[in-house]
């Protein structure tokens, strides 16, 4: 096996374009999405563009994730040391209108395909032993809620957090697996809350260290998926300003 | 609508069998399940047993389900009025062999199931503002990770986060809750419990030692009643100490 790549799912945008950001200097990347336009659009933002690979894959459409990522690997002769699960989609859906083709939509990108990804990546035969730390982007929706309508959204979330803690234990001592739980940021997965100038007012004041960006969560994720963080593994770290510290 | 009674899943076996003998004597029961003999043998050793009906039906085919409950209320004109989800499905299965058909079983008899019956219940046309408590069975796997665990962790730990979030939604009405038990002898891990040494293993890391299944009935009991009226979104852990104990190290 050749090089080894740090892996980030929905790298067009968001947390996973600023994840990419931070981490282009100083590691190779493959980075994936189902928006082909913003992948390459990240990859240019990155620092040494040539040297980011790229994989337009839709998450939602489950069937194959694990057996393709594997097959990339062995094509391009490499191997990845970080996986970033960046992929995330969002929705309102209330309990008295619950559709399952919503339900499996959410669990599919939040939850089945980063599964699917973990699978090929922790088989020897393919990726040599090469991983070396899961971080899975979770969400504070999995602790605590204002309103109603974000059930399955947080379930998602809920099982990333647990899913975490039991790989953690299995994959020990050669894989950290940790999650991180955002706050509210403004990224593209809510940008039409963020329109709205009375709710960022709401989101400045709600927060004891006021509106979050990013960056900040990229800095987490950079922080946990490095040598920095080799004694920490089964966390959820939270990212969110304080907020949870208050309610 | 006439009467109201608490619909208990997984009522065939384990927690929900010991939950439907405890509620028995004071509520009529919707006693649900896969297993149509063991139903009926369940609602033979319940209290009053002409009292319950029984409803059988495979959790794990997630398709219909809600329309399915909504036809069975409106057919015996009966409300729901509490709701414990106790049927769930356990798979241990290492990270490197995940397949995802066991996953999709596991989740829809865990989780989706859940929601799908909740459906009916929070629509006023079917349940007619009925339902008072909802209390999903989680475990502590969400708590303690265990090597193979990571798909039954993930499925109980979007039960929690679900149970959360629906407690914000349906409250005042509904309170939500979720039930996390320790390792207790049932069905769903009696092979376990048929090897001395993972009994022993059990005993040692419980500080108050076996659990059985009546000590969760108590607590759904509990949380499923006015003695908890003002208890909404919370994850009550019932494991005699598994989790805030950290066994010795061997030397």
């Amino acid at each position: 096996m050749g090089e080894t790549y740090t892996l980030i799912t929905g790298a067009a945008s968001g947390f996973g374009r600023s994840v990419a950001q931070r981490l282009a200097p100083s590691r190779r990347l493959l980075l994936t999405d189902i928006n082909a336009e913003g992948l390459a659009a990240t990859r240019n933002f990155c620092e040494t563009p040539e040297r980011h690979l790229l994989w337009t894959r839709d998450l939602s459409r489950l069937d194959g994730v694990g057996d393709e990522l594997a097959s990339l690997l062995g094509a391009k002769g490499i191997g990845i040391d970080h996986f970033i699960h960046s992929a995330g989609i969002f929705g309102v859906q209330f309990a008295r209108a619950n559709e399952m083709t919503f339900v499996t939509r959410l669990f599919n990108v939040n939850l089945f395909s980063a599964m699917e990804i973990i699978r090929p990546l922790t088989q020897k035969k393919v990726n040599k032993g090469a991983l070396r730390s899961i971080t899975l982007i979770s969400s504070i929706a999995s602790r605590m809620g204002a309103t109603g309508g974000y059930s399955v959204y947080a379930a998602t979330k809920g099982a990333l957090n647990a899913m975490a803690l039991s790989l953690a234990v299995e994959l020990a001592p050669a894989v950290r697996v940790n999650s991180v739980l955002p706050g509210v940021i403004g990224t593209e997965m809510n940008k039409e809350h963020f329109a709205n100038p009375d709710f960022v007012a709401s989101m400045q004041t709600a927060h004891p260290l006021g509106l979050g960006r990013p960056e900040d969560v990229a800095d987490v994720v950079e922080f946990l998926s490095s040598d920095h963080a080799r004694w920490i593994t089964g966390q959820e770290i939270v990212v969110d300003g304080g907020k949870s510290a208050i309610k | 609508m006439g009467e109201t009674y608490t619909l208990i899943t997984g009522a065939s076996s384990g927690f929900g069998r010991s939950i439907a003998q405890k509620l028995a004597p004071s509520r009529k029961l919707v006693l649900a399940g896969r297993n149509a003999e063991k139903l009926e043998a369940v609602r033979r050793i319940c209290e009053a047993p002409e009292r319950h009906l029984l409803w059988v039906r495979d959790l794990s085919r997630v398709a219909g389900l809600g329309d399915e409950l909504a036809s069975l209320l409106v057919a015996k004109d009966i409300g729901i009025d509490h709701f414990i989800h106790s049927a769930g499905i356990i798979m241990i299965q290492l990270a490197r062999a995940t397949e995802m058909a066991c996953v999709t079983e596991v989740f829809n008899v865990n989780l989706f199931s859940a929601m799908e019956i909740i459906r009916p219940l929070v629509q006023k046309k079917v349940n007619k503002g009925a339902l008072r408590s909802i209390t999903l069975i989680s475990s502590i796997a969400t708590r303690v990770g265990a090597s193979g665990y990571g798909v039954y962790a993930a499925s109980k730990g979007a039960v929690n986060a679900f149970s959360l979030s629906l407690a914000i939604e349906l409250a005042p009405a509904v309170r939500v809750n979720a039930v996390l038990p320790g390792i207790v002898g049932t069905e769903m891990n009696r092979e376990n419990f048929a090897n001395p040494e993972f009994v022993a293993s059990v005993r040692a890391t419980h500080p108050l030692g076996l659990g059985c299944p009546e000590d969760v009935a108590d607590a759904v009991e509990f949380l499923a009643s006015d003695c908890a009226r003002w208890i909404t979104g919370q994850e009550i852990v019932v494991d005699g100490g598994r989790t805030i104990f950290a066994p010795p190290s061997r030397v």
